[in-house]
């Protein structure tokens, strides 16, 4: 019994000093990196919204192109690519030509493609510049908080928190300012 | 000095009145004042078009030197920062979704400007868009529920494409660009009249000081269109006519102080121009109520022929008093003057406006100008102080002239057509580089294709629209054999009332649609809806909407620009996109029995040119036949008649071919030139026959003429000079017709 104690706080006390340590996130970043070919995730979110009589589900895939650009193309409720650039989301839907606009519309997509880039490419130190970060570990594996620093994005993103398992990104969550809660699941496979 | 100050005086007076009229005057700047009057529905659009109703107060910008999500940002903020600037009717920057007005009457107007309705409320069209909806939603979340609410079909996310349909500029981020994404491109309309010139160019400093206030780094702002092209010619021209005042007036006074040597003379001999001027003001005034500003430019120079009075008057002068002298002159003087005047009584009688008050301004002037000199021997100027020329050697040649007059002759008749230019551009007052700079931003943001457009007609408002959108059905097919790639009418903002009944009734009761949007069972609430069900309701209670619906809105203007009223109807101007072949289109207008006709603006304008110089042709032709007859009437004899027939005449044939050869076929302005150079011609050719028996009078006629060619000849070559093309059409014609009418006369008197 006091053995199970001790262990229980030795391993909280082992988290507390991993979180501190300086260089863990540029290990967990450097685990989550893809090695060699792109990786590709699929993905499955839930909105909520007073218009719909249960929560929206959002499947399909997330990958980083050649260019670095961040492609997110849906499969449920519609198939559809959305390509986020550092300042810019291309649209396009099936039977209308693609629209472009400015990512400071849509700032949790802006966000989104900050945190997801830098960790797809396994650049640590792009997280730290754009991100207050926070990362925990315990038994079931990690959690990456993330805060913008940008006050355009504070200003309408609370958090981006993002939780795995080892070298596995499982899922992130989106908490706006005014209370709304995006959740992604993420798979390697369908 | 007592021989300066009554003349002094005089002159002081009529300079103060003139000075005060000038500034009391409203001054007309509208550009079709100097176009033909149209005659037929077809040549009023081409008038009011390149009059410029409202492509006239046009701006265009473009902002470049940033990334295109920067300029993205700036377009937006500077469209904000000029729409509250006075004088700015409206900015567009091809973002809407900001302005609150135009989306809110678009949701209002949606359910009579879409059309086929049926197809959009089946249940797979409903579905898909309840689809798109959920797509919206996972995209933006909350922002955008109160829109999808409001209008789950995305009919105004469709309209606001069809209505920039024509605009073929794309867009980033919402906005406009051009094709390369390098400039944002905005498009602004001043509240000012398109020739108001001082006040454009307060807008236009404006517009650039909002944009420096920005102050983005390293982003440039460059700015087009009518207003920018009408102040930058203004200021060109204004620098351009007081460089070529300054230069005129001193070849003037050269050669009027080397020949008299007498300030007095000199003051005295600007005494007949100012009056003529006071005079031909006045008069104007009184017939028409205002002047225009191009009738004082002209009215200036064709009054040159005043100048040359006094030179008569005084290079006549002998040892008798002055009155002695004018009385001796009064007999080819007046008769000089009578038939210049009826030449400017035929320009005053023509159909276009401003040329009448031009011929108004100009035999107002004159006569008055004639008057003075033979009074002025009142003002007791001093005499001119040179020794008596005594001798002159005639030379009598008169088979140059009538050779080289016939030879003109033969040439213009050979020439045919080709001697005349249709090219109405060459009459305006603008800059041709200024107008290439316009054309390649106006080609950017997709309106390059202004030179066709479709006209329809009706005796009611609700006819015109109806023959409106018969056209547009017949521009369907044309769209389908690829004739077209889009059109903007007046009938996508305001669909005749049949049409917007029709498409009221086609749309379900709220009850029904309200099962249709469940029945596609896409997920959302079954009251998610309520605010479209209700904006439908209210739709279908309130009826069609009227063309007083958009005032207010930016789409106010666009709506007045198709759609306006005519002689005892309506007209509607549709603007075809991405025109390849008018023949065909034209073709197929006709077979498809649209009440329609193409109008080719290029075409139009070069037959309304055409039309109006022969007009003016012949009013000239019988002015001419009525001065032979008055110079018959006084002179009797067919040797004098030739005489002082023969140099002018000669002269203005012989300018005429050369002008039409070396300056690119003649104009309207070539005519006005040709007709002060016969008026000149003939002065010179009266008194030199008049004096001939009298050695030493000829001798001193024959001075005077040569004071006359010189100075009103100087002017005219340095007139000549100018950058703007009327002008130095006018100058050139002139310059080149006094030197010939000099020539005339002093070798072709018969013997």
């Amino acid at each position: 019994m006091i053995s199970g104690l001790l262990t229980l706080i030795l391993i909280a006390a082992a988290g507390t000093t991993e979180a501190a340590a300086p260089e863990d996130l540029d290990r967990l970043v450097a685990a989550l990196a893809p090695g060699g070919e792109p990786a590709e995730l699929h993905f499955r979110e839930r909105r909520e919204s007073p218009l719909l009589s249960e929560p929206l589900v959002v499947t399909g895939r997330l990958w980083r192109n050649p260019q670095g650009q961040l492609v997110r193309r849906t499969v449920e409720p519609q198939e559809a690519t959305y390509t986020l650039t550092a300042g810019m989301i291309i649209i396009e839907r099936p039977g209308q030509s693609p629209r472009n606009y400015s990512l400071g519309h849509v700032p949790e997509l802006a966000v989104l493609y900050h945190g997801l880039s830098a960790l797809l490419a396994g650049d640590a130190d792009a997280l730290r510049e754009r991100f207050e970060h926070e990362l925990s570990r315990d038994e079931s594996g990690w959690r990456l908080n993330l805060q913008p620093r940008e006050p355009a994005l504070a200003e309408k993103v609370d958090s981006l928190s993002l939780s795995g398992q080892d070298d596995r990104l499982e899922r992130f969550e989106l908490t706006l300012s005014d209370g709304e809660i995006i959740e992604t699941e993420l798979s390697r496979r369908p | 000095m007592r021989h300066v100050w009554r003349p002094l005086l005089a002159l002081l007076v009529l300079g103060g009145i003139g000075a005060l009229a000038l500034s009391e005057l409203e001054l007309d700047y509208r550009l079709d004042a100097f176009l033909p009057a149209a005659r037929t529905a077809q040549q009023e659009i081409v008038v009011e078009q390149v009059a410029g109703g409202s492509a006239g107060r046009l701006i265009l910008a473009a902002v470049e030197g940033e990334d295109p999500m920067t300029l993205a940002t700036t377009s937006r903020e500077l469209a904000d920062a000029w729409r509250d600037l006075p004088g700015v009717a409206r900015v567009d920057n091809g973002d809407w979704s900001d302005n609150e007005a135009i989306v809110e009457k678009l949701m209002q107007a949606r359910f009579v400007l879409a059309s086929d309705i049926a197809g959009r409320v089946e249940p797979a069209a409903v579905a898909a868009a309840l689809e798109n909806r959920l797509a919206d939603l996972a995209l933006a979340g909350s922002r955008v529920e109160r829109l999808i609410a409001r209008d789950p079909l995305g009919l105004v996310e469709s309209l606001a494409a069809d209505l920039a349909g024509g605009q073929r500029a794309s867009t980033i981020d919402g906005v406009w660009f051009d094709s390369e994404g390098r400039r944002a491109l905005l498009l602004l309309q001043s509240a000012h009249a398109p020739y108001a010139i001082e006040e454009q160019a307060q807008l236009l400093g404006a517009l650039r000081e909002r944009f420096e206030a920005l102050s983005p780094p390293g982003q440039r702002l460059q700015l087009a269109g009518a207003p920018v092209i009408g102040v930058a010619s203004a200021e060109a021209s204004r620098s351009d006519a007081l460089r070529l005042s300054l230069w005129g007036s001193a070849v003037v006074l050269l050669v009027l102080a080397f020949a008299w040597r007498s300030a007095s003379a000199m003051l005295a001999g600007a005494v007949p121009l100012a009056f003529g001027v006071v005079c031909g003001l006045g008069v104007t005034v009184l017939a028409f109520g205002q002047v225009h500003g191009l009738t004082l430019a002209f009215g200036f120079t064709l009054l040159g022929v005043a100048l040359d009075y006094p030179v008569h008057l005084f290079g006549h002068a002998d040892r008798r008093a002055l009155s002695a002298t004018a009385r001796n002159i009064r007999a080819p003087l007046l008769l000089g003057v009578a038939s210049t005047l009826i030449a400017y009584v035929a320009i005053w009688l023509s159909s276009s406006p401003g040329l009448a008050q031009l011929g108004a301004f100009s035999a107002a002037g004159l006569a008055g100008a004639a008057l003075a000199t033979l009074m002025l021997p009142a003002l007791d100027p001093a005499l001119p102080r040179r020794v008596q020329p005594t001798r002159v050697t005639p030379i009598n040649w008169p088979a140059v002239p009538l050779l080289l007059g016939l030879a003109a002759l033969g040439f213009l008749v050979w020439q045919g057509p080709d001697r005349w230019s249709n090219d109405l551009s060459r009459l305006s007052p603008i800059d041709r580089a200024q107008i290439e700079a316009d054309q390649e931003l106006r080609s950017a943001l997709g309106g390059g294709d202004v030179r066709y457009l479709i006209a329809t007609a009706g005796d009611s408002l609700e006819a015109a629209l109806r023959a409106s959108e018969a056209t547009v059905q017949a521009l369907q097919t044309a769209r389908e054999r690829g004739l077209i790639d889009d059109w903007q009418a007046a009938t996508d903002l305001l669909p005749s009332e049949s049409t917007q009944r029709a498409r009221l009734s086609a749309w379900p009761a709220p009850g029904e649609m309200s099962e249709r949007l469940a029945a596609a069972e896409s997920g959302f609430r079954a009251d998610a809806f309520d605010p479209f069900l209700s904006d439908l309701a209210a739709a279908q209670a309130r009826g069609p909407i009227t063309r007083e619906f958009w005032d207010g809105t930016p789409l106010q203007a666009r709506l007045d620009s198709q759609l306006m009223p005519s002689d005892g109807g309506w007209r509607t101007l549709i603007q075809p996109v991405g025109l390849t072949d008018a023949a065909r289109l034209a073709a197929l207008l006709e077979a498809q029995d649209a009440p329609a006709r193409l109008v080719d603006l290029a075409e139009g304008s070069r037959a309304m040119v055409a039309a109006w110089r022969d007009e003016a042709g012949w009013s000239l032709g019988i002015a001419a036949a009525l001065i032979l007859g008055l110079l018959w009437l006084r002179l009797r004899r067919v040797g004098a008649m030739l005489a002082v027939v023969l140099p002018p005449a000669a002269a203005v044939l012989v300018t005429a071919a050369l002008m039409s050869r070396f300056d690119g076929g003649l104009t309207i302005v070539h005519l006005i030139g040709l007709l002060l150079t016969a008026g000149i011609g003939l002065d010179f050719a009266l008194f030199s026959r008049s004096f001939r028996r009298d050695p030493p009078a000829a001798a001193r006629s024959r001075r005077a003429i040569n004071t006359c060619a010189l100075s009103t000849g100087g002017v005219f070559f340095v007139l000549g000079q100018s950058v703007i093309g009327m002008l130095q059409m006018l100058g050139l014609t002139v310059a080149l017709g006094i030197l010939l009418s000099w020539l005339f006369t002093r070798i072709g008197q018969p013997r």
